[in-house]
């Protein structure tokens, strides 16, 4: 376990509802259209405090991880109002517990501008994703467009230590991982993306 | 003074946007404001405006015309950073996280470079530095609209 994104997150976990209205508020009907496509047995990574939680269609099979055991618990009352099975754990994205291919989905939602090293744990979740199984992200990334790839630039030293790096190429680090991308969508300049992988075959 | 320093900063954040993008207002007028919620729109307006009034107001009261024109283009740009990190957690736990960040960023840099230039020139009443500011914002809100109206949906 990577005590010191341990440790970030469950220091964030005091203020993260708080923070989050406004993003959570904007991003609402994007990521509900992406989790829409929810199916068979899915892994949600970085659940946090489970914001994303009433957006998942009602009836699936997920499993959802977080590195914060003070993010999970502050999720569990939004869980339990889950109309299907959602199954809460701590567990680390670069030390995943579950066997080889057990996942026929993962979906991820503003979760690779944090993992310390996005193409290992990129890795680490094709392992368990089935053979041609399907990766759903909602991802904020960096920019290729002056003059927003300079503020994202700066800003990442300065919200790194309590919460994301803003100026990550997370297309490139699924593309690193060896996921075939079959498309990624802007919704917001070239920074908030939908991005929708498959594992090789 | 003031037309000058609106006018040159609005070409200024032009230059920066459209030479990349080649955003147009007329992406505006043909596609759209994306964004069609009340709360959002009024509430990027809100920020943006705000962002670009203060950072104008407190640039234009630190630097005094005894100051050198790019000094005072620096500590500007310096002071305006600086107030939108503060400014920041509270705009964007209201109204949302990149969509809030990136142009109020690009406000108060741009705010902060043309106020602290006219700053060092000469003195300006309240009024103008409040109106510039202003509109300095709405000018980065729009182009980011028409960015985004450009971009929406294209894989790169």
């Amino acid at each position: 376990m990577d005590e010191s994104t341990k440790r970030k997150w469950d220091f964030s976990s005091g203020f993260y509802d708080l923070l989050a209205y406004g993003p959570e508020r904007r991003w609402a009907p994007h990521k509900r259209d992406l989790f829409a496509n929810m199916n068979g047995k899915v892994l949600f990574v970085a659940v946090g405090t489970g914001q994303d939680i009433p957006l998942f269609p009602p009836g699936r099979d997920i499993v959802g991880i977080d590195i914060s055991p003070r993010m999970l618990a502050k999720a569990k009352t939004r869980a339990a109002k889950y109309a299907g099975s959602l199954d809460l754990r701590v567990m680390d994205i670069h030390e995943l517990e579950f066997p080889d291919h057990s996942f026929d989905q993962v979906v991820t939602s503003c979760t690779f501008c944090s993992v310390p090293n996005p193409v290992a744990g990129l890795i680490a979740l094709r392992r368990v994703l089935k053979a041609g199984g399907m990766l759903y992200m909602f991802e904020h990334t960096g920019s290729r467009i002056f003059p927003f790839n300079l503020m994202l630039d700066l800003m990442t030293p300065l919200w790194k230590p309590i919460g994301p790096e803003m100026n990550r190429d997370t297309v490139a680090n699924v593309e690193k991982a060896c996921f075939e991308i079959k498309q990624v969508n802007n919704l917001y300049l070239d920074v908030v993306r939908v991005i929708i992988a498959r594992s090789p075959t | 003074m003031i037309v000058f320093v609106i006018i040159s900063s609005h070409l200024f954040v032009f230059e920066l946007t459209s030479s990349v993008v080649r955003v147009h207002i007329i992406d505006l007028l043909e596609g759209g404001f994306l964004e069609r919620r009340f709360y959002f729109l009024a509430g990027d307006t809100l920020s943006s405006g705000i962002t670009g009034m203060a950072t104008a107001w407190l640039a234009s009261s630190i630097v005094d015309p005894a100051w050198h024109m790019v000094i005072a283009m620096f500590a500007g740009m310096g002071i305006g950073m600086g107030l939108s990190l503060i400014l920041m957690p509270v705009l964007v736990s209201l109204f949302g996280a990149m969509e809030v960040m990136l142009p109020v960023m690009l406000t108060a840099m741009v705010a902060g470079m043309a106020f602290g230039m006219a700053g060092a020139k000469q003195e300006l009443t309240a009024f103008e530095v409040l109106l510039g500011g202003a509109s300095i914002g709405i000018f980065v809100l729009l182009l980011t609209y028409a960015a985004d109206t450009r971009l929406h949906s294209k894989s790169l």
